[in-house]
């Protein structure tokens, strides 16, 4: 695979570092001289670009038309938005993703500007964070088929419907499949006999759409956590 | 006409105060208030202060219901985004971006937008001015664009 990336920040050094190991084709365009500087360390020099990643010259130089994935790792938001569009749009590269460094840019980047896959670093570590915090919420891990399917992981609160059945008289929703269950640090193959125990962590692919039905059998059994008492309470 | 200005700069302070004195309903955004200095003290149109890409900032300067839209930042990135996301989210019929580096121009266009490059256009009438060596003294008037040319 023949990947250019443009910013050589953390992310976008960090990202042709993995590449390269996996023997794809890298080239990484950066222009700022202390970055550039680290680089030259830790990359292979033909990997390296150096120059605007935003001017279409560069682009051009580092292979654009001939990539297949192209990844926008700026620190800019708006810098990586115009270097999906720029790529789809006069490039025809097959794949674009771009980083969002601030969380609430993130509406910008669909469609609209020809990005394929947004990663959101801020908005997973706070989730993140949030899991490690809380017993009984779902948490999605990643969004497959456009957001359509979820693979989600949620751990079972004591209070959960699921506690204590077995795998088959589960009434899991239509469009879900339970893909694994880790147990105290083991990962449990699933059958219909496994034997569901509070504190398991299930892994699931789902229906974003049936997500919720999930979340009723495996968390706590009023699955509305984050209802403030006071809510109810008529001015 | 509600017309929205986006970056508070010497450019679009200027632009600003030029539709508010021809009567329009102007509103200035700028992610830092200090801009807002750049204003004359008689400016009556509506200043905010946000993040320019967030779509709540946005919303708020109601860029649902402008007639036109300027984005002159110091960015190009983020003047060819606001003016993208003017024309094509939210239907602002009549949108104009600026070109901050003349080497980043093919970028406005590659988006299809309207664009004008005060560097540019500046460095271009300084050359003509320069080369026609015209007799008599030039004074400038207004941000530039207007020249006249006395008789010796």
């Amino acid at each position: 695979m023949f990947v250019i990336i443009a910013g050589g920040g953390r992310t976008g050094a960090q990202l042709a570092f993995y590449l390269i190991a996996q023997k794809h084709k890298v080239h990484l365009i950066e222009d700022r001289a202390d970055v550039l500087a680290r680089i030259h360390q830790e990359l292979p020099t033909e990997a390296i670009y150096q120059g605007d990643p935003t001017s279409p010259h560069m682009l051009e130089l580092a292979g654009v038309r001939e990539c297949q994935v192209l990844a926008a790792c700026t620190t800019v938001d708006a810098d990586n938005l115009v270097l999906c569009y720029l790529g789809r749009d006069r490039y025809q590269v097959p794949r674009t993703i771009a980083r969002i460094n601030n969380p609430r840019n993130a509406w910008l980047f669909d469609k609209k500007f020809h990005v394929d896959v947004a990663i959101n670093q801020a908005d997973m570590m706070a989730k993140l964070i949030a899991e490690e915090m809380s017993l009984g919420d779902m948490m999605t891990l990643v969004k497959l088929r456009k957001g359509e399917v979820a693979l989600v992981e949620e751990k079972i609160s004591p209070q959960a419907p699921a506690v204590g059945k077995m795998v088959r008289d589960l009434e899991l929703p239509a469009n879900c499949t339970l893909a694994a269950i880790i147990r105290k640090d083991e990962v449990l193959a699933v059958r219909g006999e496994t034997v569901l125990q509070a504190g398991d962590e299930v892994l699931a692919v789902v229906a974003s759409r049936q997500q919720e039905a999930l979340e009723l059998l495996l968390g706590r059994p009023n699955g509305d956590n984050h209802a403030a008492p006071h809510s109810a309470v008529k001015p | 006409m509600n017309i929205i200005v986006i970056g508070c700069g010497r450019v679009g302070a200027e632009v600003a105060y030029a539709l508010y004195r021809k009567g329009h309903k102007v509103t200035v955004i700028d992610q830092d208030t200090a801009a807002f200095r750049n204003l004359p003290e008689d400016f009556r149109g509506l200043t905010m202060r946000g993040d320019v890409l967030t779509q709540d900032v946005l919303l708020r300067a109601g860029i649902e219901h402008a007639h036109a839209l300027a984005a002159v930042t110091p960015s190009d990135s983020v003047n060819t985004v606001l003016g993208h996301i003017a024309q094509v989210v939210f239907k602002v019929p009549n949108v104009v971006v600026r070109n901050y580096d003349p080497r980043k121009r093919a970028l406005h266009e590659a988006f299809g937008l309207q664009v004008i490059s005060p560097v540019s256009m500046g460095a271009m009438r300084i050359e003509e001015i320069l080369c026609e060596a015209p007799k008599g003294t030039v004074v400038k008037a207004g941000s530039g664009d207007l020249n006249k040319l006395q008789e010796g």
